[in-house]
């Protein structure tokens, strides 16, 4: 964008991102492959079309099987991961085709590859929305949220997001 | 035009851009109250009232996804 676009995204210092690496400096909240497609997204859209397409991206992240791009010097296995939290994405994909620790380079790769899939879903997307074509809802949250903040959106014990609740706790239904 | 002109006009711009930056940052603030319970009076600062905010939403021009795929995954190499 800095080089399509111009200001104000040259001006952006690349610096500022790097803190997001490990969902934030190691934390393992949100994936930082996220937030800068987010902040993209911010800039360039506003009002339903902004929070549709957030969605519609945070909804691909839970579903589709990273790592897509790969450039031939592993050959990795993909898994749909199921949350927009690096601890469970990492946590996720090491556990399930047993290329951990998180120092292997396998998934050092594995979260490039991600990191690339993320922002080419972003480009396509905000392309769909500059001609006008783009259309919400290919992906969606996991119902199963939905249907548990019908009640703990009210309720105690209180609740709140879109992710599948779940992954860590019990379904009492 | 002199690269000491073009360095000082890149300087304004960058200027301007985080003032846009910091008005906006501002008016979250206001939005969620803290901007009053500092002040008390309700007020907005001098430097906010001077602050030129940024073009927003910024335009966006289409993007070619897989060479934007593949720089994401050299930044990522490199700094990640």
């Amino acid at each position: 964008m800095a080089e399509e676009v111009g200001y104000p995204f040259n001006q952006l210092p690349l610096e500022a991102f790097t803190s997001f690496q490990g969902g934030v400096e190691g934390w393992g909240s949100i994936c930082g492959a996220l937030i800068a497609p987010i902040q993209l997204i911010g800039m360039v859209a506003e009002g339903e079309d902004k929070s549709a397409m957030v969605n519609e991206l945070l909804s691909f992240y839970t579903q589709h099987p990273f790592p897509e791009y790969q450039t031939g010097e592993f050959d990795l296995p993909r898994v749909a991961v199921g949350s927009t939290l690096c601890h469970v994405s990492v946590t996720r994909w090491m556990n399930e085709t047993g290329m951990g620790p998180r120092s292997r380079p396998e998934r050092k790769e594995r979260c490039a590859g991600l990191t690339a899939d993320v922002c080419k879903f972003t480009v396509q997307m905000l392309n769909k929305y500059l001609e006008g074509t783009f259309k919400p809802g290919e992906y969606t949250s996991p119902a199963v949220a939905g249907e548990c903040m019908v009640c703990h959106g009210e309720m105690e014990p209180f609740a709140h997001g879109k992710e599948n609740c779940l992954d860590c706790h019990d379904d009492h239904r | 035009m002199s690269d000491a002109k073009i360095t000082k006009e890149k300087e304004i711009s960058r200027r301007k851009f985080l003032l846009g930056a910091g008005a906006a940052i501002a008016g979250v603030a206001l939005a969620g109250g803290v901007h009053n319970f500092l002040r008390g009076d309700g007020s907005r600062s001098e430097a906010a009232e001077n602050a030129e905010a940024a073009k927003w939403p910024v335009e966006y021009k289409t993007l070619d996804p897989d060479i934007a795929a593949e720089r994401a995954y050299q930044g990522y190499k490199e700094a990640g």
